[in-house]
Parts: C-alpha cells; sequence; structure tokens
C-alpha cells in the first residue's frame, strides 16, 4: 500500500490494556490552566520510568467546564486502577492544588470503578476542609492561602489502551520532525487519546531487553540509521531519520483513529516509509494493523497476523 | 407510565392526605377512591372528596399522580414519596413532600408549613411560597433534611432548613428569620433578603444570600473571595435543576462570615455582592 507514494508497510502496532482515568482542570484564564495542565503531565512519558503516561486531551471553553472558567481535559494511564489512583493523588496534590485559581474535576462521572482523590487530599485542610454534595458528586473545600481549592472526592477509571503507535522512516531528520509535527497536528483534534511524549514524538524508541542483564528496554538498533551495517536494520536504504509517535487512548477505536488521521498526515514528500512497532503479537492485546486501518477497518481487537 | 388523576369536588377546607403520593396509589380507579384521609377526626374515603381517574401515558413505567385540589387544601401530599412524580394543580398543605426520599413533586402555588421537611432525596418544586421550615425539621425531629433539593420560586418562612443534615434549599424570594438554624450541615441559598439571625447555631451549614443580611454576633468576618463551589450551586440549580437564577448571581464575589462559634464554628454566610 502506498500513500501520496509513501510506502505503508504490511505490519501492526502492538498495543496493551491500562487504566485509564480524565481529570478537567479550570482556572480563573487560559494562562494557569495551561500552567496546571503542564505540570500534571509532566515527567509522564512512558509507564516504564514515570509510572504513568498522561498528556492534554484538549482545552475546554468555559461553557464546557463544570464551573463556566476556561479548562483543559487531561488523560492519565498506569498499568492497574491502584496505580491510576496513586498518580492522580501525586499529581492533583503536587501539580494542582498547588497552581493558583484552579479547580479540579472528575471528567468520567459515569465509571463505576473510582479512585479516592479528594477524599485523601482533604486532610490538607487540616480540620478546616469542608464537603459539599451537589447532584450527586461530593466535593471537597480545601482553604489554601490564596482562597479556596475545590476539588472532586473520586475520579472515574476505566479500560483503556496504552502504546498505539507508528513509526516514520524519512530521508532526513528535518523531513521527520515536519511530517510527525503535520501529524500531531492532525492527532490532537481527535478525542479519547493523548501522545504522551514530547510533543508527541518519540526519537528514542525502545526494542524488549538489552544487552545489559536487568535492562528491561533498550534502543531499538534496528531502525537506528547509525548502526546500518552493524546490525540487522530494518531501514530502506534512503531513510536517514526515524520517529515514533506513541498514542494512549481511553479505547482501541480511538487510538486506531487517531493512528488513522496521522498516519495520512504524514505520508507527505521526504518521507520513505511508515512502520509499527509490535514485539511478535504475544505481549500486547490490541494489535493495530496499519492497513486495515486506513482503509477503514478501525477496531484493533484480535487482528494479529 | 400510568397518570392517576383527583379532581375536588369541594366540601373540605382542609384534608389530612398524609402520604397520598404516585407510588402508594396502586389498583383501580375504584380501588384507590376507597384509600381512606381524615378530615378533622372523621375517616373518608378519598373517592367522596375526589373524583379519580386513572390512564395510561406515555414514556417509562413511572407513576404520576396529578391532583387538582381546588380551595381544598391537602396536608402532607407526597409524604414519604420514594418515586414517580407528583403535581399539584395549585396550592399544597402543611408537610408536602416531608420526607420524602425520590421521585419529583411540583406544586403549582404555595407550599404550606414545614415543605419538604425531613427529606431525604428527589426534588422538591414550589412555584409559589413556602412557609414555616421548609425543608427543616418537623416538630420533634432530630434533623431536617438530609438529602434532595428543594426548589422554591417564591419566598420562605421562618427557620428554613432548621437542622439540616445534607441538601440543598433555594428560594427566588425571601427568607425569614434564623435561616439555616441550627443547621448540622447543607446549604441554603436565598436569592432575596433574609430576615433576622440568619444560620444562628449552625454547625457546618452554609448560608447563601444574595440581597441583604446580618450576621449575628456569632459571626466573624473571614474574606470576600469567590469560591468556585458557588459556581457549581450556580450552573446546577439553573441548568439540571431548571431553577430562574438572574445572570448577574452567575459572577461576584461573597463576602465570607464564619461561625456559629457558639456551637463548631465550622458553617458560614456567604454575601453575594456585585464586583
Amino acid at each position: 500500500m502506498r500513500i501520496r507514494g509513501v510506502e505503508i508497510e504490511d505490519t501492526f502496532a502492538e498495543a496493551f490494556g491500562m487504566k485509564g482515568a480524565r481529570v478537567i482542570v479550570t482556572a480563573e484564564d487560559e494562562r494557569w490552566t495551561l500552567e496546571a495542565a503542564r505540570s500534571f503531565t509532566g515527567f509522564a512519558t512512558s509507564v516504564i520510568g514515570c509510572k504513568c503516561e498522561a498528556g492534554i486531551e484538549r482545552l475546554l471553553p468555559p461553557e464546557e467546564t463544570p464551573d463556566g472558567r476556561p479548562g483543559a481535559s487531561l488523560l492519565l494511564f498506569a498499568f492497574d486502577t491502584d496505580g491510576v489512583g496513586k498518580r492522580l493523588l501525586e499529581r492533583v496534590g503536587q501539580c494542582i492544588l498547588t497552581c493558583p485559581t484552579t479547580a479540579c474535576f472528575d471528567g468520567l462521572p459515569q465509571a463505576q470503578r473510582r479512585a479516592p482523590v479528594g477524599g485523601p487530599l482533604r486532610v490538607f485542610g487540616d480540620r478546616h476542609q469542608a464537603s459539599k454534595l451537589l447532584g450527586g458528586r461530593r466535593y471537597w473545600r480545601i482553604p489554601v492561602m490564596e482562597g479556596e481549592f475545590l476539588v472532586e472526592e473520586t475520579f472515574g477509571v476505566v479500560e483503556a489502551v496504552g502504546g498505539g503507535n507508528f513509526l516514520v522512516l524519512a530521508e532526513s531528520p528535518r523531513a521527520a520532525r515536519e511530517a510527525c509535527e503535520a501529524a500531531v497536528d492532525a492527532m490532537r483534534r481527535v478525542p479519547e487519546v493523548i501522545l504522551p511524549f514530547p510533543g508527541g514524538v518519540v526519537r528514542s524508541g525502545s526494542k524488549v531487553g538489552s544487552l545489559y542483564k536487568g535492562l528491561s528496554a533498550s534502543t531499538n538498533d534496528a531502525y537506528c540509521p547509525t548502526l546500518r551495517g552493524a546490525v540487522a536494520s530494518r531501514l530502506p536504504p534512503a531513510v536517514q531519520s526515524v520517529l515514533e509517535i506513541v498514542i494512549d487512548g481511553l479505547s482501541d477505536k480511538a487510538v486506531a483513529e487517531s493512528m488513522r488521521v496521522g498516519i495520512l498526515a504524514a505520508a507527505r514528500p521526504g518521507v520513505v516509509a511508515i512502520s509499527a512497532g509490535n514485539y511478535g503479537g504475544k505481549l500486547g492485546k490490541f494489535h493495530f494493523k496499519l492497513r486495515e486501518i486506513l482503509n477503514g477497518d478501525a477496531d484493533g481487537k484480535g487482528a494479529a497476523s | 407510565m400510568t397518570i392517576v388523576a383527583l379532581t375536588a369536588r369541594g366540601g373540605a377546607a382542609v384534608v389530612d392526605a398524609e402520604g397520598l403520593a404516585p407510588d402508594r396509589l396502586a389498583g383501580s380507579e375504584r380501588e384507590i377512591a376507597r384509600t381512606l384521609v381524615r378530615v378533622g377526626a372523621r375517616k373518608l374515603e378519598l373517592g367522596e372528596l375526589f373524583s379519580v381517574s386513572a390512564r395510561a401515558g406515555d414514556g417509562d413505567a413511572g407513576r404520576e399522580l396529578r391532583v387538582e385540589p381546588g380551595g381544598t387544601l391537602l396536608d402532607g401530599l407526597g409524604a414519604g414519596m420514594r418515586e414517580g412524580t407528583l403535581v399539584v394543580e395549585g396550592d399544597a398543605g402543611d408537610r408536602v413532600g416531608a420526607g420524602m426520599a425520590g421521585g419529583e413533586i411540583r406544586v403549582h402555588g404555595r407550599a404550606g408549613d414545614w415543605a419538604g421537611a425531613g427529606m431525604a432525596g428527589g426534588v422538591l418544586r414550589v412555584e409559589g411560597d413556602a412557609g414555616f421550615r421548609a425543608g427543616g425539621a418537623l416538630a420533634g425531629a432530630p434533623r431536617g433534611m438530609t438529602g434532595g433539593v428543594l426548589l422554591v420560586r417564591g419566598s420562605v418562612g421562618d427557620e428554613v432548613g432548621a437542622v439540616m443534615r445534607r441538601g440543598i434549599v433555594a428560594a427566588g424570594g425571601s427568607a425569614g428569620a434564623r435561616a439555616g438554624f441550627h443547621a448540622i450541615a447543607g446549604t441554603v441559598l436565598v436569592l432575596g433578603d433574609v430576615g433576622a439571625t440568619p444560620a444562628m447555631a449552625t454547625k457546618r451549614g452554609s448560608v447563601v444570600v444574595f440581597g441583604a443580611a446580618e450576621p449575628p454576633p456569632g459571626f466573624r468576618y473571614a474574606c470576600d473571595y469567590d469560591p468556585v463551589i458557588l459556581r457549581l450551586y450556580v450552573r446546577h440549580l439553573a441548568g439540571s435543576l431548571g431553577f430562574p437564577i438572574p445572570q448577574r448571581f452567575f459572577g461576584g464575589v461573597y463576602r465570607r462570615f464564619v461561625g456559629d462559634f457558639s456551637q463548631l464554628g465550622k458553617g458560614e454566610i456567604l454575601l453575594w455582592r456585585q464586583t
């Protein structure tokens, strides 16, 4: 398959089942909304090294937020519900509670599985905190030096998908970057997904294992252009640089749709091929076949080859 | 859905209809007409005072009771109700919705004393005014509302929300004396003025006043601020509950008074002012 002259390799992205939560943060203006959002989603690129993956799903206009102020929808993923709960507690406590003017709401109120966040955080109020029950949802009002921090007692946790991906194999580092930038711009318009790496892009894709004992992951040498000739390279001759885009989402359909629009945007002059990272299909529950996604088969389940 | 309609025949000024609620009226029109109610010391069948009709309506399997009271005041309408819809096409007597735990009551007129007293859930809407202790505790009861929402578009009498434990009371007009008296917790919002000594003896209750109020001596001024929780209340009331709130109340700041220091001192009075 070729799109605008770019080869779409007959392979698949292997992704994993995760647990996800959505945090709605609001603030007095967009500046402080973004400060809180960036702080909350910082150091959250890979669950292996950061214990969670997080990103900004989208910015919210005042008419879409619970308190009528500017806001942002943030997604956070971890391997299990307990992990999501711990990371939410740490990050809401350190990055949103501390940020001027913010308030923090659950973005998945229908979820049956709940992680306590405002409940444990309330003790920061040193017995001066107060709760209010409104529309079946409990909120904690925690007095702070600025005024008052409002946070919802629990946050919903749902099944999610982590590790959707595709690789952009390009004729130059610049061509790879520009293709990924175009892809990221398109993918950020898809709801229910985040791209957890810097600018949505990874330059250091990894493989499982290492020549060093005890190291669970190491550089994906088959795709490193500097190692062509030294290892069993997977790079076509014209390729001088490879970048990866990793996608986490609240559903396999959202991840597949994000991959679809991203690949379509990345298929442009200077790009030789688009591939994907997998582990032979034995580790991940979700297999997103690139060609099927582009043909409109957006469901990654059971598509392993 | 089954719709039961009761239309007053006249002849009784006050009827004790304690517990007359959509979830308690089952059976045919004839069976419903045999339901006993009190008029003074006498017990009468409902059919002697009201014409009864039952018909299938649109929608789900819930029950709706429509009452056209005419000049008759029915006390205790919807008391203890758990589900369904009760519509009163006129004024209600005392204790409408007292102790209700679910469903919705709409009174298209005034309500007497103790409207929604001790209610635990559901929504009680009163288009006109409500009397003494709306959402409060009945005489001798240890607490008032423990949940649910009481919306009065008009004014409320003295001691609205007295001894309430949880829930929301909102009044579109003014409130009498001692709003939120001895409230254990919960929230009373008054869009107009409140009478003397609001929130007196409250423990953790909130009395929010958009008109004029004078905090009692047990309260101390804390600060002027813009609490996010009030933004939620205003939007929740005006949005999903459809309670009319003037646009100017969507903004503004609040003067916060904490008290009552004769009790825990963890309650508050929030006085709105325009910025």
